[in-house]
């Protein structure tokens, strides 16, 4: 998984409620998908490390963990980049900064390809969409730290019909559950020669059904074995009680109005003055 | 809705009347099933055949008898399950605490018997332990206060209180299992009825559950009623053992009666105590004259009469038990093996291992020891951590090797044989193997007609594996394996969910696999079984290898053994008393070589 699993830490981020947590990733989330330049980003970064340093995450085992989404990122972003060569892709710096050419890949007229080269501009924007990537794996990691399942399960148990949230609930329980078998499936096809690498189509799909007929019937059996016991635990019988409610407290309020305003503020001044645009 | 409250309210109270006017009978009996039959939907026959049981409220009973005695449908029977959610045709009576179970919803049913099937995890649906527990009585739209009251209470019984907030994905086996005891024993129930629930635990596992059950019921007055195989860690458990056998009741008493019967729970293919066995067999020859015993205490006084009458060899001097010795070649060389899982569990810490060809190796010790992590590295299922590890498997490094390169050396069986079964025949199962290899057609086809009659599956051969029998499955898995004729078979806990006479089988088989020059590697927690076909055992603790010797020599490190929960055959602790007591050493580790010995048709000083 790419993502560190909930620790139980006494920390001020850890103590907020799931809503404050949730609403400090959507943040973090728009002004993602607002900006293409690096420097506003690198402002997100800051304060997003300094969440996760409140936090008390384990950057060293974050950065293990996701260090190929990283790597993803910067191969993904930089080999696009080579089209961000044209003067209308860039509107706040201007087209002949953004457009003066490092080096040319291929020339106009190339088939496929078409013009491609490395710009100043396209270097910003490649670099932008590896910050993407990057401060949002850290935001989701930070989130799966900070939050337990249950929590968030609180949150979507508030706005949807309970047998509807039972069943996500359930749904993300038995994730982990199911992986786990399915690579144990896996496992039991390779110790008998099982291999899916062939280069023929047919074979590669013929080569799934290993995997897929016992992953099928475990599943089948879990629910089912499953649904006996939620009988039995009187599941929709009636309205069930609610344990745990969201409940605000003052540095809940506080978190909150600093995430919506910090990125009202931010989002004024894209709009406006075009703040974070290439 | 007010109206839906309402009538929500009306049948709370309507459950609560129940419950009352159930106690109010003043029955002396939890459980009466009057010529209970029941018919699977589908089936020709009944699974269960003219039942009548009463059990009392506070007895723990258990219910024992071979795969497919019908030990599961009567489980679920009282738990109201047949008929309610396993359809079929049910005859006679079934009153649970005073209710008819064909006249009541199962969760109203569930407010009276708790239900538990063997596999923990299907009871597990919340993220922490505490909410799990809360579940069925938020179900049941309780008042919070009364919601908590129960979870204390459940949590406490089950000795789960400090585990509360744990995310149940996370806890052992042992503690899964009595977290699913605990999410029923919210729901306030009477009795627990539970099918096989230590199956699929280790010992520790099983220890843990044991104890809680016992603790229900002197604590709480619960009735339970379970279904299990291992008999010799339920002696001192349960008040009676009810012994079923195609689908009937064959006998019923407390444990010191039923054991009498040895003779009838041989037949039933129960395994008896090690201790009892032996008498029995002495009984047989006039030596043992007076009740079958039932632990080694009771049997070592009469033993040790009986050895002191015959003409035993005595003065021998008592041999040294040594460790593993080196000899020869090794099939098998392990050197600076250690492996981490992602999440960071350091599983094997640099193991240094030979195994040799011939033999037949048992690796024991406590889940999570690493038996199952060392095993698949040698099998080139997962790789080592450690750059420097070395595996060489036939003379094959099987961390540089090919994959079909590996597995025509080395075979691994895996614990659940549905995982490995996936073809519409058994003979396409096992041609699988075989193809994979590329193999020229008729020798795919005679290796699948030796192994279908090495494994006996000839005339299941055009059936679908999953509608045979758990042992069978077991013995497809096995031949899927067997068809690719490796040198060396790793076999994960066959014996899981098993009768005896089925993991008899099983380990006879691999015995015979073995004699035939192949190195057969066991994972098991069945001592008995270790001591009766093993040539040699590993012991696993925390990623090392604690103990590597004959299993007379690790069974006789009780105080070593005692780290990882593992508990040596009450025979070979027998065996050892008596060799203690006159003086010598044998390599006696059965019941059938200590009965001869006593006997005389061998001698004492071999």
């Amino acid at each position: 998984m790419v993502f560190i699993e909930f620790e139980a830490k006494d920390t001020v981020i850890h103590r907020l409620n799931p809503v404050a947590k949730l609403v400090w990733f959507g943040s973090i989330v728009v002004l993602l998908t607002l900006y293409l330049e690096p420097q506003p980003l690198l402002i997100v970064f800051l304060l997003e490390v300094l969440v996760g340093t409140l936090a008390k995450v384990p950057w060293r085992k974050l950065l293990a963990r996701a260090w190929w989404a990283f790597l993803l990122s910067i191969f993904g972003g930089y080999t696009y980049s080579i089209w961000i060569n044209k003067p209308s892709q860039f509107w706040r710096i201007p087209p002949e900064l953004g457009c003066k050419t490092i080096l040319v890949i291929t020339p106009e007229g190339t088939p496929l390809m078409g013009y491609t080269a490395i710009t100043v501009g396209g270097l910003l924007w490649g670099t932008a969409m590896t910050l993407r990537v990057f401060i949002g794996v850290i935001a989701a990691s930070i989130l799966t730290f900070i939050t337990p399942v249950s929590d968030l399960a609180m949150i979507w148990a508030k706005f949807l019909p309970y047998k509807l949230s039972f069943i996500c609930t359930t749904g993300v329980r038995f994730y982990p559950v199911m992986i786990e078998k399915i690579q144990e499936i896996m496992t039991a096809a390779k110790s008998r020669g099982w291999d899916m690498s062939s280069k023929n189509p047919v074979k590669r799909i013929r080569a799934v059904f290993p995997i897929v007929i016992p992953a099928s019937r475990e599943a089948m059996l879990l629910a089912d074995k499953m649904a006996l016991a939620m009988e039995a635990k009187a599941f929709g019988v009636r309205k069930p009680t609610v344990l745990k409610t969201i409940e605000f407290t003052p540095s809940d309020i506080l978190f909150i109005v600093f995430s919506i305003s910090f990125t009202i503020m931010m989002f004024l001044m894209w709009w406006f003055y075009g703040f974070g645009m290439l | 809705m007010p109206i839906e409250r309402l009538i929500n309210g009306l049948k709370y109270t309507v459950l609560v009347l129940l419950m009352t006017s159930a106690e109010t009978t003043g029955c002396e009996y939890a459980v009466v099933l009057e010529k209970v039959t029941f018919t699977y939907e589908g089936s020709n026959s009944p699974a269960i055949h003219d039942i009548n049981l009463k059990v009392k409220y506070g007895e723990i009973v258990a219910i024992m008898g071979r795969t497919g005695a019908g030990k599961s449908t009567l489980i679920y029977s009282i738990g109201g399950i047949i008929p309610k959610y396993i359809r079929g045709k049910l005859t006679g009576t079934i009153i649970v605490d005073g209710l008819d179970t064909r006249k009541h919803e199962l969760y109203e049913l569930a407010l009276h018997v708790g239900v538990i099937m063997d596999d923990p995890e299907v009871h597990i649906t919340s993220f922490t332990v505490e909410e799990d527990v809360a579940l069925g009585p938020c179900n049941l739209g309780l008042p919070k206060e009364e919601v908590y009251k129960r979870v204390e209470f459940a949590l406490e019984a089950t000795r789960l209180s400090k585990l509360r907030t744990r995310n149940p994905y996370n806890l052992s086996g042992g503690e899964k299992q009595s977290l699913a005891i605990a999410g029923v024993l919210s729901m306030r129930p009477k009795i627990l009825a539970l099918d096989e629930p230590t199956s699929m635990l280790d010992p520790l596992g099983r220890a843990r559950v044991y104890s809680v059950l016992k603790d229900l019921n002197k604590r709480y007055g619960l009735t339970i009623i379970f279904s299990c195989h291992d008999m010799e860690n339920i002696i001192g458990l349960v008040d009676r053992i009810v012994i079923m056998d195609r689908g009937s009741i064959v006998l019923d008493g407390p444990p010191s009666y039923v054991l009498q019967r040895a003779d009838i729970l041989e037949e039933c293919g129960i395994r008896i105590p090690e201790v009892t066995k032996l008498a029995l067999l002495l009984k047989k020859d006039g030596l043992w004259k007076t009740e079958l015993p039932i632990s080694t205490e009771d049997a070592y006084h009469i033993l040790q009469e009986i050895i002191s009458s015959r003409p035993l060899v005595r003065g021998y001097r008592k041999k040294e038990l040594k460790g593993h010795v080196r000899k020869q070649i090794p099939v098998i060389k392990v050197r600076k093996l250690t492996h981490t899982y992602p999440n960071g569990v350091k599983a094997l810490m640099g193991i240094e291992l030979d195994i040799y060809q011939g033999e037949y190796v048992a690796l024991i010790g406590q889940n999570g020891s690493g038996k199952t992590t060392l095993a698949r590295c040698i099998a080139g299922l997962l790789r080592p951590s450690s750059k420097e590890a070395e595996i060489l498997v036939a003379g094959v490094d099987v961390n540089k090797a090919k994959r079909t390169d590996i597995v025509k050396r080395i075979g691994y069986v895996f614990q659940i044989p549905e995982h490995q079964i996936f073809h519409s025949t058994v003979r396409e199962e096992l041609e699988f193997g075989p193809r994979n290899l590329n193999l020229p057609e008729e020798e795919v086809k005679e290796r699948v007609d030796r192994v279908l009659k090495t494994l006996d599956l000839e005339k299941y051969q055009d059936e679908w594996p999953l509608s045979l029998d758990r042992g069978k499955r077991f013995r497809v898995a096995l031949g899927s394996v067997l068809a690719i004729d490796p040198e060396v078979i790793i076999v994960d806990e066959p014996t899981t969910g098993q009768d005896w006479n089925e993991s008899l089988y099983i380990c006879n088989l691999l015995k015979k696999l073995n004699e035939e020059g192949r190195t057969i590697i066991i994972i098991t927690h069945e001592m008995d079984l270790v001591a009766r076909f093993a040539s040699r055992v590993i012991v696993m603790h925390k990623g090392s290898v604690l103990l590597d010797g004959s299993p007379k020599y690790v069974f006789s490190r009780s105080e070593i053994l005692k780290k990882t929960w593992v508990k040596p055959p009450e025979i070979i602790r027998l065996i050892l008393r008596i060799e203690e007591e006159i003086g010598i050493s044998t390599d006696i580790t059965t019941v059938e070589d200590l009965y001869e010995y006593i006997v005389g048709v061998r001698s004492w000083s071999s």
